[in-house]
């Protein structure tokens, strides 16, 4: 019995030492984690990256790199959609103002999540903010661009005068940086859309005095066709049941007519604003430019296909 | 038909329980043949519900005007449930006075 237990702690013992001398053991450091997250980032594998950068950050909270993973969280968050969370990761980048490109991107980041989340107001005011704060011309050429493109997305929701402030922003550009942005040719274009043919929404709602007219001037005819005769119908049979002494029955007719009525001029005005809006993001979308460009270092040339909005 | 739904509805302080019953009891037996989307029972609902009874009213009784016809060939349309629709929301309609958050 003596002799087995001996054998049995010699063999324990001998087997301890040779698990613990072959076992790997694995030291994260500070380079290899953020070199992993990124990695993940790199492979588009948002919601793992997002895990491993916050994991940097929560054992690497002195590093040089810290602000960079919280951008790199940021950005994350924003192209799996969490648009809010990535504005507010932004924001604190920007408010802690360490890292000059990092704000600059996270403002440009920031005002995108924000008129992801359909506020416009915001995306501008956060442009504007910066706007104010920097000197750097490039920088600025950038805002105005996209304070004009904010604009336009505007005057495509039916804000026709959206395309003044636009072109405001637009003339702002420097000339160093127009051709970049193509700013000519948006302006251009912005003109183009100003004064495309227009329908004018209070001339259709006077013209719906008549039933059906409105519609008829902003070329929906057979809308306008049954406005009129269903209009036209209702009235008779509100006379007639009036005329025939059933004053009950013409009341309820009338009422339904008057609201036929109304409905037609606000379809007549409406259609007013919904042919105009239609014109504009005909004209913002029909140009296609075809840029040339030589590269000075490969010394190749290629052609650019341009969609201006 | 609808028209009546709508105005009904105002008596059970905007909940459209008569639209409801409209759509469940009514359009099932009658036939789903409205060509846009939303249908206008819904449309009507919607707009009651976003711009209150008389103006939601007006909205409703302006797509019956519009529903098919001229609007087939002005707004987009898609293929829902293997049937193509004309896609006219709301949205499509009041752009121009109500708006939005900023």
């Amino acid at each position: 019995m003596r002799y087995f237990s001996i054998y049995i702690l010699t063999v324990l013992c001998v087997f301890t030492v040779y698990s613990s001398a072959f076992s790997e053991s694995l030291v994260i450091t500070h380079d290899m984690q953020y070199e992993y997250a990124c990695l993940l980032f790199d492979e588009k594998d948002y919601e793992t990256a997002i895990v491993e950068f916050k994991r940097f950050v929560h054992f690497f909270p002195q590093s040089f790199q810290k602000e960079a993973a919280e951008f790199k969280i940021g950005q994350c968050l924003f192209y799996t959609k969490k648009y809010h969370d990535a504005a507010r990761i932004f924001n604190q980048i920007i408010l802690a103002e360490k890292d000059p490109d990092l704000v600059r991107q996270s403002v440009f980041l920031q005002s995108r999540a924000f008129i992801h989340q359909n506020n416009p107001g915001y995306a501008q005011l956060v442009l504007h903010n910066y706007l104010k704060l920097t000197e750097d011309t490039a920088i600025k050429d950038q805002i105005y661009f996209n304070l004009a493109m904010i604009q336009i997305s505007e005057a495509r929701k039916g804000k026709p005068e959206s395309l003044d402030q636009a072109l405001g922003y637009l003339e702002k550009i420097s000339p160093d940086n127009a051709a970049s942005y193509a700013a000519d040719n948006r302006i251009a274009l912005v003109h183009k859309a100003k004064q495309g043919h227009k329908k004018n929404p209070t001339l259709a709602g006077v013209l719906s005095v008549i039933p059906g007219g409105g519609l008829a001037y902003c070329g929906r005819y057979k809308d306008a066709a049954v406005t009129f005769l269903l209009n036209v119908g209702l009235m008779v049979a509100t006379w007639q049941a009036w005329e025939n002494d059933n004053e009950a029955l013409a009341g309820v007719i009338g009422f339904v007519e008057t609201g036929f009525y109304s409905a037609n001029i606000y379809s007549g005005v409406s259609s007013a604003h919904k042919y105009n809006r239609a014109q504009i993001i005909q004209i913002l979308n029909q140009q296609v430019y075809i840029q040339p460009k030589i590269d000075p270092e490969t010394k190749g040339a290629s052609l650019t296909l341009n969609f201006p909005f | 038909m609808v028209l009546i739904f709508c105005f009904a509805a105002s008596a059970y302080g905007g909940q459209n329980l008569v639209i409801e019953f409209y759509q469940d009891h009514i359009s099932v037996v009658d036939g789903d043949r409205c060509p846009m989307y939303p249908t206008c029972s819904t449309y009507a609902k919607k707009s009651i519900e976003k711009h209150g009874l008389v103006i939601g009213w007006v909205m409703a009784l302006d797509r019956i005007i519009r529903c098919g016809r001229d609007e087939a060939t002005l707004a987009p349309s898609y293929i829902i449930n293997g049937q193509t629709a004309i896609y006219d929301p709301v949205e499509a309609n009041d752009f121009w006075w109500f708006n939005t958050k900023k």
